[in-house]
């Protein structure tokens, strides 16, 4: 009987994606160009190395905008699927500069119709795609505006002078409410809410170190991730922000001993998804997506089993997982081909 | 280590030392009559008084002795062997002399002679050059050389071998034939320590040391003390000449394990505790690791100015600092040299620096570079051939871009810098465009201050002996009278790089206009198409530097590499997501941030192969430990974007 129920923990323990395979995101045209394709691979975006950002829908192709050779674009797509928004960096192999700024462009969502707004980086669509944002790193200025009017625009001054390649998160949760998260001037990251009507700045949450990270991500709540950067100060946890009381509430949806590495992702039903750290019983790190429950009939669990990824994407209703050369899907169907592979962790 | 603890009395030892002489002696000292009477011993006010008053009458006795002219300048072997040391001078010399070589006598009683010698003895009058002894009932001075000399004849014979093989001529290659054994455990340690203790140089080897030291303070006191005498400045100028000699003579690693040695004749873990361990602090006061590595933290954790050196103090003081508050690194210790933040923790540094190779003795500044090539160039090119940079927050700047100008400059494939300071020039008619290092530099022609200055005599706008400052606008005090009057070029310090950096030009505090900054900094770092491949970085370091470039696939490779070339280091490209994943975050598919890397060790932390990485955004003395699959997925994803679909990631070595 003890045995029994110690396989049976055991097996708990187990992640599910162990008995899972995962597939791998094939395309029909060479990936690596692909800055955008919906989740049913009627609409692409991809870019040329003349300089081109193309749009292919129906076998036809459209040029959305040619800059100088080799220009490297990220494109951003919300739910909504309204607009597109674009970072495009004209020196992007002769010039590596993190804290750099990208020409910035809005695109009609499934167009070729194009508007330049500005200059900055770590762009973002927010409220149904009503507004966007982006930072410029060299003037310290986060810039909100409106996606129908370029007048209706808002410059706030950030904080932070300690990190040059600081970047910040931002979000919207109605129209006058935005929040974003700066650095004070001794380095410790905070979370900040600014009324757009009244033009005003109010702290919500500041962290106790400038040894911790900040993430932000709005889906009907606001989940804040907060884990530390240092293994001396470790732990990890995601909790709510109360909108209406403007404090971040004391119980939390997940925590961890470690420091995970985040890239939190809240649009999904159900489930928070993340980069978890994972430490085995001799200590060594692994580092897995990990999905949480929103909803107590559902599991929160280990979602991948490659030991070192750095990062997840959201692309359409597609939850990817980029590794080495390949892009998992760890959400979403691969429609394109019926060749999914095994999961395997790679051999170095 | 606690069981290394020797923890001496010292009293007992001085008693017992005290005793061991005399036996060897033979009861060959004698009685001053005691003057100082009634002083009960142990009472610290006493001792004190004891001191003082012993003080007292050993220069009467001198003077006394001087002045009849009790003087023996060329004792036989008969007087050396007859006379004794005066009670009062050996009391003096037990009070005065440091507890670690009175303990030596207890080694080897001929200890005491080597001491005089080498002048590690004092007495309250100092390092006794002539010795207080007694013939009978006749006291005299007797030189100590001299005295010594007569001594080896008939006492501790193989000394007067021992001194020949120590003189500054001969001393280095003495050393270079002594073993220093570094002890890996601590019953290592004591067996390796004991052997010190009984080898007869022991004193002799001391003396560097204390020599090396004596030199340090005569340089402090030749700086402090301005109205000396000649005999003063003769003897300060001998001591700090001596200590030269010994520093160029003698490896530093071997300095410091005398050092040690020396200082563990007291406290065996004195000797130990440095080389039982692993932390790269330790080793670094150890002489097991360069200096620079601890010194440019600590420079700035001490507020010590960049043009002076650290002391063994300051080193241990601010090594202990980082050892006892690791957290100290990831925020504080690069003030003004702005970068990624924050930083790793002092512990990870040390494991970091434990393997690394990197020359990194100036500092550069990341986050005022916008082009992380730049910055990774700089460090490869100083790597392989060091240059003494005096960096400061000021110049650091231009020391980095000057390095791609020289690169530049000296290749046949690439001739023109980006960037220039424009301005009409009305007698050519034109706009003329020089070229300018940004920042200020004085050696450098091309250096921002000095092209403005040149730019503003040609356009009359400054007489032809001003010259133009480049300062911060926190330096910029227009209320002060310095300001008042002169040509500045004044920047925001916190928000200036190459390619963004609002500047003013002041003359006699009127703002000038006319001038206009232009060009980024803008190259290939791998080559990006075949045509201009021998323009890009690597060739460059190729053709003017001769550094031999291979490509490394695996992190087998690597270990291979990084052994079999001791001076070789590894560059590459990646994604600053998958490398820095915690700083940068992938936001959309096939989003990635170009970020240039140096690799320069592998650790093995938490059962993973890390590297010991500097990122261009990164601290150069806060390296890193970053997993080699966060690395290879960097390299492999950037590959994706590469226009030749390259692989990224080489070794170089010269």
């Amino acid at each position: 009987m003890v045995y029994l129920s110690s396989l049976l923990v055991f097996l708990s323990l187990l992640p599910s994606s162990f008995s899972r395979e995962l597939p791998i995101l094939t395309t029909k045209q060479d990936i690596k160009n692909i800055r955008f394709i919906s989740s049913d691979g009627k609409f692409t975006y991809y870019q040329r190395s003349n300089g081109s950002l193309q749009f292919s829908t129906n076998y036809k192709v459209t040029p959305v905008i040619k800059l100088a050779p080799k220009t490297h674009f990220n494109l951003i797509v919300s739910n909504e699927k309204k607009y597109i928004l674009v970072e495009a960096y004209e020196e992007y192999h002769s010039y590596f500069a993190a804290r750099g700024s990208a020409k910035v462009y809005l695109i009609k969502y499934g167009t070729a119709e194009i508007q330049e707004i500005g200059q900055g980086k770590a762009i973002g669509l927010h409220l149904q795609d009503k507004w966007l944002s982006y930072y410029d790193s060299f003037n310290h200025s986060l810039t909100l505006q409106s996606t129908l009017s370029s007048n209706l625009k808002h410059t706030i001054k950030m904080a932070n002078i300690r990190n040059p390649y600081f970047i910040p998160q931002a979000t919207m949760v109605d129209d006058d409410t935005f929040y974003y998260t700066d650095i004070n001037k001794s380095g410790i990251p905070g979370l900040l809410r600014y009324k757009l009507n009244a033009s005003e700045v109010k702290l919500v949450h500041k962290e106790k170190s400038p040894n911790q990270n900040i993430e932000i991500c709005y889906k009907d709540k606001l989940y804040v991730m907060t884990y530390g950067f240092d293994p001396l100060e470790k732990g990890s946890q995601i909790r709510i922000l109360d909108i209406e009381k403007n404090q971040i509430t004391p119980q939390s949806l997940y925590s961890s001993q470690e420091n995970d590495i985040g890239t939190l992702i809240c649009e999904f039903k159900d489930h928070l998804f993340f980069i978890k750290t994972f430490r085995s019983e001799a200590g060594k790190l692994t580092y897995d997506a990990y999905k949480v429950a929103l909803k107590d009939n559902k599991e929160s669990s280990r979602v991948s089993q490659i030991d070192f990824a750095t990062s997840l994407i959201k692309m359409d209703e597609m939850l990817i997982l980029p590794y080495q050369n390949k892009f998992f899907l760890l959400k979403g169907e691969n429609i394109l081909t019926e060749a999914d592979q095994l999961l395997k962790t790679p051999q170095l | 280590m606690t069981s290394l603890q020797s923890s001496p009395n010292r009293l007992r030892n001085k008693i017992l030392t005290l005793m061991l002489f005399l036996l060897f002696e033979g009861g060959a000292f004698s009685q001053t009559p005691q003057k100082v009477e009634g002083l009960p011993p142990g009472v610290i006010g006493s001792l004190k008084q004891v001191a003082t008053q012993t003080k007292d009458l050993l220069t009467t006795e001198y003077r006394n002795l001087r002045a009849s002219n009790q003087i023996e300048a060329a004792p036989n072997v008969e007087l050396v062997k007859r006379a004794q040391f005066d009670s009062l001078f050996l009391k003096s010399l037990f009070l005065h002399s440091q507890q670690r070589y009175l303990d030596m006598i207890s080694y080897n009683p001929c200890n005491f002679y080597a001491l005089l010698e080498n002048k590690l003895f004092r007495t309250s009058l100092g390092e006794p050059d002539y010795l207080l002894m007694r013939d009978g009932q006749r006291k005299f001075l007797i030189e100590t050389k001299a005295f010594l000399k007569e001594a080896y004849k008939t006492k501790c014979q193989t000394l007067g071998q021992i001194s020949q093989i120590f003189t500054l001529g001969t001393l280095k290659k003495t050393v270079s034939n002594l073993q220093f054994n570094v002890p890996k455990t601590v019953d290592q340690c004591r067996a390796i320590f004991n052997d010190w203790k009984t080898n007869d140089y022991l004193p002799y080897l001391c003396a560097i040391p204390d020599q090396i030291q004596k030199g340090k303070r005569s340089e402090k006191i030749k700086a402090l003390k301005k109205d000396r005498s000649l005999a003063l400045t003769r003897s300060l100028n001998k001591n700090i000449s001596v200590a030269k000699q010994l520093e160029e003579d003698l490896p530093f690693f071997q300095r410091n394990y005398l050092a040690n040695l020396c200082a563990g004749v007291e406290n065996i873990e004195n000797f130990c505790s440095p080389y039982l361990t692993s932390n790269a602090w330790s080793r670094i006061i150890n002489g097991e690791i360069e200096n620079f590595y601890l010194d440019h933290k600590c420079r700035v954790l001490l507020k010590k100015d960049t043009t002076k050196e650290l002391t063994r103090t300051n080193r241990m003081a601010c090594a202990k600092r980082l050892q006892d508050d690791p957290m100290l690194c990831t925020t504080r210790s690069t003030q003004g040299y702005s970068s990624l933040f924050p930083r790793p923790n002092c512990s990870l540094i040390g494991k970091a620096i434990n393997e690394t190779r990197l020359y990194t003795d100036y500092y550069d500044c990341p986050g005022q570079i916008d082009n992380g090539s730049v910055t990774n160039i700089h460090r490869i090119i100083t790597h392989f051939f060091p240059k003494e940079y005096v960096s400061k927050p000021s110049t650091c700047k231009a020391e980095v871009n000057y390095t791609l100008k020289v690169l530049r400059d000296k290749s046949k494939n690439v001739k023109t810098w980006p960037l220039k300071i424009c301005y009409d020039d009305k007698i050519e008619g034109k706009e003329i465009c020089l070229d300018y290092i940004p920042g200020s530099l004085s050696s450098i022609p091309s250096s921002e201050d000095r092209i403005v200055t040149q730019i503003l005599r040609r356009t009359n706008q400054i007489r032809s002996n001003q010259s133009c400052q480049v300062i911060s606008s926190l330096q910029y005090n227009p209320a002060l009278l310095e300001f008042k009057n002169g040509c500045f070029v004044v920047f925001d310090e916190k928000n200036c790089s190459d390619a963004f950096c609002p500047r003013q030009i002041i003359v006699n505090e009127e703002k000038v206009k006319g001038l206009k900054y232009t060009g980024k900094t803008s190259f290939d770092y791998f080559p990006n198409n075949w045509m201009d491949q021998n323009k890009s970085a690597v060739k460059l370091l190729e053709e003017v530097y001769k550094l031999k470039p291979r490509q490394l696939r695996n992190l087998t490779n690597l270990e291979v590499y990084l052994r079999q070339k001791p001076n070789g280091i590894i560059h590459g490209v990646g994604c600053a997501e998958d490398i820095l994943p915690q700083f940068f975050k992938r936001k959309s598919f096939n989003f990635c941030t170009p970020i240039p890397f140096i690799l320069d060790g592998i650790v093995t932390v938490n059962e993973n192969k890390v590297l010991v990485t500097r990122t261009a955004y990164d601290d150069i003395h806060s390296p890193r430990l970053i997993p080699w699959n966060w690395i290879f997925t960097g390299v492999m994803k950037y590959q994706n974007h590469h226009p030749l679909n390259q692989w990224n990631l080489y070794g170089l070595s010269l």
